[in-house]
């Protein structure tokens, strides 16, 4: 059983980013890319992912319940630890009971994911099989890879019925050779800065390399095909790796997508496959080949079929992506992909004092002011306008009491603040000569003390201290401490 | 003081759902479950059409289940009501029995002959740790709250206290939190239905001390709906009616340090004296109260501030095991808010589905003998606010 290629679908945002507005602010180029793509702010490596394989399922045609595997090639999932596929199948209405699989360590993983759709496919276990690269990439700040590294997503529904495209071979070559990386807890993507190295070693000779193990394993050659469909790092090298290995792409050239929406990561050669696709006769050849730093390439060939015209006109092409654009400027594209950063706001459940409140009862608060009642003496604090006790109107500012004996405790063990530890005491306190029956007590947070330093009627004292931060601004109030001896 | 002699109002109809952790209900599913279980219970039938207006109690907006604002379309949208009126109800703890209260003074006042009063609240889309519990300032001045302190502190204040002047003991606590347990296990409504020891409770992790974990209720999703009519038209529905005998609402401070002091609720105190006053009743005539147990020792205080015993003596009442279902006064024989849950704007409602039961004969295993006469209880803040209702077989 052969399998091959029954639908495919691509999706790119509709932002671009021209190549001149970065260099006004930094200078510096990326060969052959004159702008790229750019996610909008509510657009991530699943949207993307779901709007291409949209695309896939409409082209070949099959219901989501017939595909029984899913498998997404990613460098940019929004998860480390949680998975991105679950919910491209979910969101695509696919079986609870599907393979589905999440790939990821360069961005050769989308060639990698179709390699084992293959694999589940000639085993097998399913009708169908949905393959997905799908990424958006981000490099430093006036970084050539800022210039680079753009945005898309690229699907291929796999099967053997109906096929557009068959796969006729694939080769793989392994090399933890390395130009970019990303460790963890980065958002952006490093290099070695050193291009013609690059060049040596890099892209241009393992690509080439993988090309020519293909060619000696199946007896190929170059001219057996008329597209090269190559992952895109720049718009330069791929065309020269494809004349390096004879392929000389008369029907279009090596780079379609790559010099208007930059290296698209995992989804690259897909959206190159997808751009031979849309033009390709029957009888045609495409060699797909992808790239990862430090990860290889994966080749495949694939023979076009008599059924690509039935379908044609089926998927949205990659011209319509590549037309429908909206350039936004430097500073909305940092706004966008969040390096230009909103203000936070205090969290609804917090108790931070508002600024106008804390303006207010500065004199209550920091000052410790109190009222007493000129009627019956009650000391009311905070601030009041009636007497608590006697509903007089008439006070006399007095100093709050700093003593008072302890009326009542309890030890808090569940908490919500830090980093106060668990037990925190807290006690409400008659004030030393304060008079009144609702007035007179202060309740807070106590400090400096053990458990066992807490008793009814035991003598504390106010005492200034630090009562949290919030948005970096630091809370002072007061917290009763035991009165030794 | 009560100027009427009871209102002239009855239950006609009374339903909730089971409570719990509804995790695959919506706020929506759980008042749709309430309001069909109460049309169901309306014996005579009903015809929805005549239901004139209504009230929803619902008391967290943002913060419990993330909606900005709560209104009457909380309820008119999910039961296309729409449209009718619909006021909608916050008042703290008290939420679904203030609900209930303010529908009975439409019927009394003759503006409608039937309404609808629901009380719902989702609790548990967030984890229970990110709700009362993180609420740290609740009865606290603006900015003056101890850090830390949240409501099994605020309870906690109270029960140091009670300990401290009349000797009740952690272990009485517990008592409460056993006999509530055990009633929830008789009661198919309830959020738990399983059997506690006192040593669990005394050994159970301590929230606040002297607070523990079976102390204090827990963070529950729920609805519950009742039907009310004009006292001379209830026949239509149902030849056993509940009469709406008394109500009573009374405030305190909020502000935890300008409580008079800490061994009693006075609003408590005052609002059941309203609400007896108007029933013509005292404390003797109650033969079922649902009492609001947020906290075994708001129990405790609420048996003294009823008058069901004096103060200082709350601790000895249940030791002797007067609450108990077969003692001589049965308190929240549905398990209180221990066992069934604490969903705030379904409690008042759900406590009178509750006496809807009793008064009419029909909760089962639970079942208090021969009950004519049944109040319910609700606590809001620290004794902030406070709501008696108090419903009877006949008529004042």
């Amino acid at each position: 059983m052969s399998v091959g290629i029954v639908g495919y679908g691509v999706y790119i945002p509709k932002y671009r980013l021209k190549r001149e507005d970065i260099a006004r602010v930094w200078g510096g180029r990326a060969p052959g890319i004159n702008e790229k793509s750019v996610v909008g702010f509510d657009e991530d490596a699943t949207t993307m992912a779901v709007a291409a394989a949209q695309n896939a399922i409409a082209h070949a045609g099959v219901a989501p319940s017939e595909v029984g595997a899913l498998y997404v090639g990613s460098v940019s999932s929004p998860y480390i630890s949680k998975s991105m596929a679950v919910i491209i199948a979910e969101a695509l209405g696919m079986s609870q009971s599907a393979s589905i699989a999440d790939f990821g360590g360069s961005t050769r993983s989308s060639t990698i994911a179709l390699r084992s759709c293959m694999d589940f496919l000639e085993a097998g276990r399913g009708k169908y099989g949905l393959v997905i690269g799908t990424d958006w990439q981000l490099g430093v700040p006036g970084d050539s890879l800022e210039h680079s590294l753009g945005a898309g997503a690229a699907a291929c529904l796999l099967g053997s019925g109906g096929k557009i495209a068959e796969f006729e071979d694939s080769y793989s070559l392994s090399t933890s050779f390395t130009g970019t990386w990303r460790s963890d807890g980065s958002q952006f993507v490093n290099r070695y800065d050193d291009p013609r190295y690059e060049r040596f070693a890099g892209y241009s000779k393992i690509i080439v390399d993988t090309g020519k193990g293909f060619f000696k394993k199946t007896g190929k050659t170059g001219s057996d095909f008329q597209y090269a469909a190559f992952t895109q790092p720049d718009a330069q090298s791929p065309a020269s790796a494809a004349k390096k290995l004879g392929i000389k792409s008369v029907k279009m050239p090596s780079s379609i997508v790559s010099p208007l929406c930059g290296d698209t990561g995992s989804s690259s050669a897909f959206l190159e496959l997808a751009t031979a696709l849309d033009q390709a006769e029957p009888g045609e050849r495409i060699l797909l080949a992808s790239y990862g730093s430090g990860a290889g390439s994966d080749a495949f060939s694939l023979l076009v079929s008599e059924d690509i015209n039935a379908k044609r006109g089926k998927t949205a092409p990659v011209q319509y992506y590549l037309e429908n654009k909206e350039y936004i400027d430097y500073y909305t594209y940092q706004k966008t992909i969040g390096l230009l950063k909103v203000k936070g706001l205090p969290e609804p459940m917090s108790a931070i004092v508002t600024q106008p409140s804390g303006e207010r009862e500065k004199d209550y608060e920091l000052k410790l002011k109190a009222l007493e009642c000129k009627g019956c003496g009650s000391l009311n604090f905070p601030k009041r306008h009636y007497c608590i006790d006697c509903r007089g109107e008439e006070f006399e500012e007095v100093p709050l009491p700093r003593r008072g004996n302890i009326i009542t405790f309890n030890f808090q063990y569940v908490v919500a603040v830090s980093p106060e530890q668990a037990p925190i005491p807290i006690c409400t306190a008659k004030m030393e000569g304060a008079k009144g029956q609702y007035g007179g007590n202060v309740s807070s947070m106590m400090t400096d003390c053990k458990p066992e330093d807490v008793t009814v009627g035991g003598k504390v004292e106010l005492i200034f201290r630090r009562c949290g931060q919030e948005l970096g601004l630091v809370r002072y109030g007061y917290k009763f401490r035991p009165v030794k001896g | 003081m009560a100027k009427q002699k009871g209102l002239p109002v009855a239950v006609v109809g009374a339903g909730m759902i089971k409570f719990g952790e509804l995790f695959d209900q919506s706020y929506e599913d759980m008042i749709v479950g309430a309001y069909r279980a109460c049309l169901k219970s309306v014996d005579k039938g009903i015809d929805e059409k005549d239901i004139e207006a209504a009230w929803l109690g619902t008391c967290i907006p943002g913060t419990g289940f993330r909606r900005e604002i709560v209104t009457g379309a909380g309820l008119a949208e999910p039961i296309r009501f729409f449209p009718r009126p619909v006021s909608r109800m916050e008042n703290a703890c008290c939420t679904g029995s203030d609900a209930v209260r303010n529908a009975a003074f439409a019927v009394a006042a003759g503006v409608y002959d039937l309404v609808l009063v629901v009380g719902a609240e989702k609790m548990r889309d967030i984890p229970s740790r990110d709700s009362l519990i993180a609420q740290t300032g609740v009865a606290y001045h603006s900015w003056w709250h101890p850090r830390g302190a949240s409501a099994p502190q605020r309870f906690g204040s109270l029960a140091t206290a009670h300990m401290d002047k009349f000797g009740t003991k952690r272990d009485h606590l517990a008592m409460i939190a056993v006999k509530n347990h055990h009633n929830g296990t008789l009661d198919p409504y309830t959020h738990f239905n399983f059997e506690i020891t006192v040593e669990q409770a005394l050994n159970a992790p301590i929230i606040s001390w002297p607070l523990g974990l079976f102390d204090s209720c827990p963070t529950t999703d729920g609805a519950a709906a009742i039907l009310l009519a004009r006292q001379d038209r209830a026949k239509e529905y149902t030849d056993q009616p509940l009469y709406f005998l008394g109500t009573g609402l009374a405030t305190d401070p909020l502000f935890l340090p300008w409580k008079k002091n800490f061994i009693e609720f006075p609003a408590t105190q005052e609002a059941a004296k309203v609400a007896y006053e108007m029933a013509g009743i005292g404390p003797d005539d109650i033969d079922l109260a649902e009492l609001h147990d947020c906290f075994t020792i708001t129990e405790l205080l609420t048996y003294e501030d009823m008058g069901f015993c004096k103060k200082g003596e709350g601790g000895k009442w249940i030791e002797e095991g007067h609450p108990t279902l077969n003692g001589t006064k049965p308190c929240n024989p549905s398990g209180g808010l221990k066992a069934k849950g604490h969903p705030i704007g379904a409690t008042g409602v759900a406590q009178i589905c509750e006496l809807w039961w009793h008064l009419r004969g029909e909760a089962g295993e639970r079942q208090v003998k021969d009950a004519q006469i049944g109040c319910t209880h609700n606590l809001g803040g620290l004794g902030t606010v406070v709501l008696v209702n108090i419903f009877g077989k006949e008529p004042r």
